[in-house]
């Protein structure tokens, strides 16, 4: 394999890896207030990417993108709202076999609203065949875009969750539930603002990535499931990990295929998770001693 | 300041307060002991609004407060520092510290939360030392310090202490002690739920006895502590002295 294509290579796993490193920001949210685990996750990405689609036949691009993210993060709040409400005795491992529920109506919801065609957003600069040329390979302009938003989200969330007052309430609410509210945390409206919030940010990587890997009702499952082991493996609730993590599976994807036939792309991502999940629970940037202090 | 009136709830179908009655007025220490499993407990996590009442009523300085959700009671001025600690363990000292001070959000409550950030490091230095550490990397003692410092953080008129004493080394359960008439001092008023009787009367000013979910016995703290049925049941004494 010469240099340029090792390169080229990269830049594929890179693309791709920056997809799944904002699905797994979202997971990370909800994970970070309540501990669970939103298996609907890329339902939000589809939704997104649909509604933006719909809304871009009237309205031009920016609009139809910022559109698109403030209609699934109400979608995403009402969830939210509804699930803290509707659910007794809301334990984690309840409300998770919920969201896989939820994520089966959604996808329903998502065929008859839609229908079970394959869409696309326009590439948000330049088209299909522009590209950008990076030591002799080729990057096409959206995985930058899709790159930028990954950095900006995470820049934000990290500042959010360090540095405010609301999101070290939400925090507290996941690190315990009980002694949050007897701080005067309202506990249930972090819980609907952490859905608010990781619907919101699946929408706009549903929008990034539209144009790259189309959109269709049923995508979600397979991109959550992608989603998950890069949130695993960057160690759950830890967003900076999770951007690495993803381009390292994405690099690690793209890799495989001058290897293994093409079509155990998806099973080396799976095996990667097993393999965390066996050896390293954490992640590999987290560290043992904070995700014990997480299990009281 | 606190008014409970024939309060029942529990668990299930099982019914674990059977109307209790006590009041506290502001400026006191009062102290609710009983053995394991009396009730103490609940009651404390009844009024605070994380467990439902059943019956009764709680009125907290003229209000009632009965059923409402922890956030609103503790905005009404009464927090709970819970048993076993409960700190939030993946946070900072000083993060858990702010949380406390969740209820004054906003532009004005900045101030005055670094206010009562101060207060609390001057009444518990060794949080001031370990701010930035993670609360769960704290040992027992400092992590009931950071509980009871957590629930000063929103400047409460009342705060409800469960089991301060509770698997923490004794040098540690008499700083912490030496602390509560200072709070009194400043202004607040304590509800202490302990089982360690003796320490708590000590400090207490009137005392009530939980037996199986109903008050049996109140007093002030001296009159408890020479009660023989109290001496014998909660503070290590028998009849034996009877005998000789």
């Amino acid at each position: 394999m010469s240099a340029e294509q090792a390169l080229q290579y990269c830049l594929a796993g890179v693309t791709v890896g920056s997809i799944y490193a904002i699905v797994a920001i979202g997971f990370n949210i909800i994970y970070n207030t309540t501990g669970i685990i939103n298996f609907a996750q890329g339902e939000f990405v589809v939704l997104g990417a649909m509604t933006a689609i719909s809304l871009h036949t009237v309205t031009p691009l920016p609009l139809a993108v910022a559109g698109a993210v403030a209609i699934t993060a109400a979608a995403g709040g009402l969830i939210g709202a509804g699930l803290t409400r509707a659910v007794k005795r809301p334990t984690v491992l309840r409300l998770i076999i919920v969201t896989i529920g939820l994520s089966i109506v959604l996808r329903a919801a998502v065929l008859h609203i839609w229908d079970e065609k394959v869409r696309a957003l326009p590439f948000f600069t330049g088209t299909e065949v522009s590209s950008v040329g990076f030591f002799g390979a080729r990057i096409t302009p959206q995985a930058l875009w899709v790159l930028g938003i990954c950095a900006v989200t995470v820049a934000g969330l990290t500042l959010f969750f360090r540095h405010t007052l609301t999101g070290r309430a939400m925090r507290a609410c996941a690190a315990n539930r009980t002694a949050a509210g007897l701080c005067g945390i309202p506990v249930g409206r972090m819980v609907t603002l952490s859905f608010t919030l990781s619907a919101a940010i699946g929408a706009l990587a549903g929008c990034a990535i539209s144009p790259v890997t189309q959109t269709q009702y049923d995508m979600g499952a397979p991109l959550a499931i992608k989603g998950f082991t890069v949130a695993i493996l960057g160690g759950m609730g830890n967003s900076l990990a999770a951007v690495a993590a993803g381009l390292l599976l994405g690099v690690l994807e793209s890799f495989s295929i001058c290897i293994f036939p093409l079509a155990y792309q998806h099973a080396v991502s799976i095996a990667v998770l097993l393999a965390v999940l066996v050896f390293r629970p954490s992640g590999l940037f987290g560290s043992r001693d904070v995700s014990a202090l997480k299990e009281h | 300041m606190l008014r409970i009136l024939n309060l029942e709830t529990g668990y299930g179908r099982l019914r674990v307060l059977k109307g209790v009655s006590l009041h506290v007025s502001s400026g006191e220490i009062v102290t609710l002991i009983g053995a394991n499993g009396a009730g103490k407990s609940t009651l404390l996590s009844c009024v605070a609004g994380v467990v439902r009442p059943w019956a009764g009523e709680v009125v907290l300085n003229g209000r009632p407060i009965t059923g409402l959700p922890p956030e609103q009671v503790v905005a009404s001025g009464c927090s709970l520092s819970p048993e076993g600690r409960q700190v939030f363990g993946p946070m900072t000292v000083r993060e858990n510290l702010l949380m406390g001070g969740y209820v004054r959000r906003g532009e004005r409550g900045r101030e005055e939360t670094e206010a009562a950030l101060e207060e609390v490091y001057g009444l518990f230095e060794v949080l001031r030392q370990r701010r930035d550490q993670l609360a769960g990397t704290l040992s027992g003692g400092e992590q009931q310090m950071l509980a009871i410092g957590r629930a000063l953080m929103a400047r409460p008129r009342l705060v409800m202490m469960d089991e301060p004493s509770l698997g923490i080394a004794p040098r540690v359960v008499q700083m912490i002690y030496e602390t509560l008439p200072e709070l009194k001092r400043r202004g607040m008023t304590l509800l202490l739920v302990e089982q360690n009787a003796r320490a708590a009367l000590r400090v207490a000013d009137r005392g009530y006895v939980l037996e199986t979910g109903q008050i049996v016995c109140e007093g002030d703290s001296e009159e408890l502590l020479g009660n023989r049925e109290v001496q014998r049941a909660y503070l290590g004494k028998d009849y034996r002295r009877i005998d000789e």
